[in-house]
C-alpha cells in the first residue's frame, strides 16, 4: 500500500492535516469517492444496527461457572497433594524412630526399668539373723547386695 | 468556564472509574471471580457487539464473549496494563472470533448430493428484487443488501470496518485491538471501502 493510498484513507476519516488535505480536496475523483463513501457510510451505521446482548448476566453466569469448573479440579489435586505429604511424612517419622530404636548404640539408650530390677531369690547363711536384701542406683548402673548379721565379708569374697 | 468546569468534571469521573476498574483488575488477579464478574459486566455489551459484528450470529457472538472473558480470566497475570483492559478484551475477541470464521470457511457446512455447498452471504440474504436494476429499495432491502455486502468481507476486514465505523476508534487504537500495525489497518480499511463500494455500487445508481 503506497503512502498515497495511506494518506486517501486518513482524509477519507478527516484525520489529514489541512495542508496535506488540499491535494485531495483539489482532486473532483477523490471528492466523488469520499461522498460516496460518506452515503454508504451513514446507510451502514443506520441500517447495520447490532443487536442488543441477550440476557446480559447469562454470559457472568456461564463464565464464573467455567472458573469453578476449572478450580475444583485444582483444588482436589491440591488437597490430594496435602494429603499425601501428611501421610507420607507420618510414615517417614515412624520409619525414622524404628530404625533408631533398632539401631541405636547401646550407650545412647535410656535404659529400661526392667534392667534394675533386682530381687534376691535365696540366701542360705548359719546365723538366722542374717539378712539379704538388694537395691539398685539407677545413675550408677550398678545393683547393691546389703548384707545384715554377718561378718564382713572380705574382699576376695565373689558374690553370686 | 462552565466548559472548562464540564471537562474537568468529566476527566475526574474518567479518572475515578479507571481508578475503580484498576482495583477490580487487582483483586481480579487475586482470584476475587466477584470483582472479574464486575469486570464482565463493565465490558461485556461492547465485546459482544464487537464479536458479533465479524461473525454475524448472535448465537456465536455470545458463544465467543464468554470464551473471550474466559480467556481473559486465564490470562489475566500475562495483562501487563501497557493499554486499557478492554482494548486487551478487545484483541482476544478479534482472535477469537477470527479463528472462527476461518474454521467455518474451512469446513464445508452443507453436503447434498456429494458435492459441498458453501453458504454464500449475498445468496443468502439478496432479495430477488435486487437482481432487476431500476427497481426501488425499500429500508429492508436495502439492510439486506448491506447485510450481503458486510459479510462478503473478510473477517479481519469486518473486524477493522467495525471498530472504525461503529466503535470510533482511532487507527492506533485498532491496531492494538486486532494485533497489528497502523499501516496494516489503514491498508484493511481502505480494501474494505473499495469492496464495499464496489459490491453496493447498483445501489448508487438505483436511487
Amino acid at each position: 500500500m503506497t503512502d498515497k493510498t495511506h494518506e486517501f484513507t486518513e482524509w477519507l476519516d478527516g484525520a489529514l492535516p489541512p495542508d496535506q488535505a488540499a491535494k485531495f480536496e483539489a482532486d473532483p475523483e477523490a471528492v466523488a469517492e469520499r461522498k460516496a463513501w460518506t452515503e454508504l457510510r451513514a446507510a451502514m451505521v443506520a441500517e447495520l444496527t447490532r443487536p442488543p446482548l441477550p440476557h446480559p448476566d447469562f454470559i457472568n453466569a456461564k463464565v464464573l461457572e467455567a472458573i469453578e469448573r476449572d478450580r475444583k479440579p485444582a483444588r482436589r489435586a491440591e488437597s490430594s497433594f496435602i494429603r499425601r505429604l501428611v501421610f507420607g511424612g507420618i510414615g517417614a517419622i515412624s520409619a525414622a524412630a524404628v530404625i533408631t530404636a533398632i539401631f541405636l548404640p547401646d550407650s545412647y539408650r535410656r535404659p529400661s526399668e526392667s534392667e534394675f530390677i533386682s530381687q534376691v531369690i535365696s540366701a542360705r547363711a548359719e546365723n538366722p539373723m542374717v539378712s539379704v536384701s538388694s537395691f539398685h542406683t539407677r545413675d550408677d548402673r550398678g545393683v547393691v547386695i546389703w548384707i545384715e548379721g554377718t561378718k564382713p565379708i572380705p574382699s576376695g569374697e565373689m558374690v553370686r | 468556564m462552565n466548559i472548562l468546569t464540564t471537562r474537568t468534571l468529566l476527566e475526574v469521573c474518567d479518572d475515578s472509574a479507571e481508578a475503580a476498574e484498576a482495583g477490580l483488575l487487582r483483586r481480579s488477579r487475586d482470584g476475587d471471580t466477584v470483582a472479574f464478574g464486575e469486570l464482565i459486566t463493565l465490558h461485556r455489551e461492547k465485546i459482544y457487539m464487537q464479536i458479533y459484528m465479524i461473525v454475524r450470529n448472535e448465537e456465536d457472538a455470545m458463544d465467543l464473549s464468554q470464551e473471550t472473558f474466559l480467556r481473559a480470566w486465564k490470562s489475566l497475570s500475562k495483562f501487563d496494563g501497557k493499554f486499557p483492559l478492554l482494548t486487551w478484551l478487545r484483541r482476544i475477541a478479534t482472535n477469537a472470533s477470527i479463528d472462527l470464521c476461518r474454521t467455518r470457511q474451512r469446513r464445508p457446512q452443507v453436503e447434498i448430493d456429494g458435492g459441498p455447498i458453501h453458504a454464500d452471504a449475498a445468496s443468502r440474504t439478496t432479495p430477488a428484487a435486487f437482481e432487476r436494476p431500476g427497481d426501488g429499495l425499500d429500508r429492508a432491502d436495502l439492510k439486506a443488501r448491506l447485510e450481503a455486502a458486510f459479510e462478503m468481507l473478510s473477517p479481519e476486514h469486518r473486524a477493522a470496518i467495525s471498530l472504525k465505523e461503529f466503535d470510533g476508534l482511532s487507527y492506533e487504537e485498532i491496531a492494538k485491538a486486532t494485533d497489528s500495525s497502523i499501516g496494516t489497518v489503514m491498508s484493511r480499511l481502505h480494501y474494505a471501502r473499495k469492496k464495499l463500494q464496489s459490491l453496493l455500487a447498483d445501489l448508487r445508481n438505483d436511487r
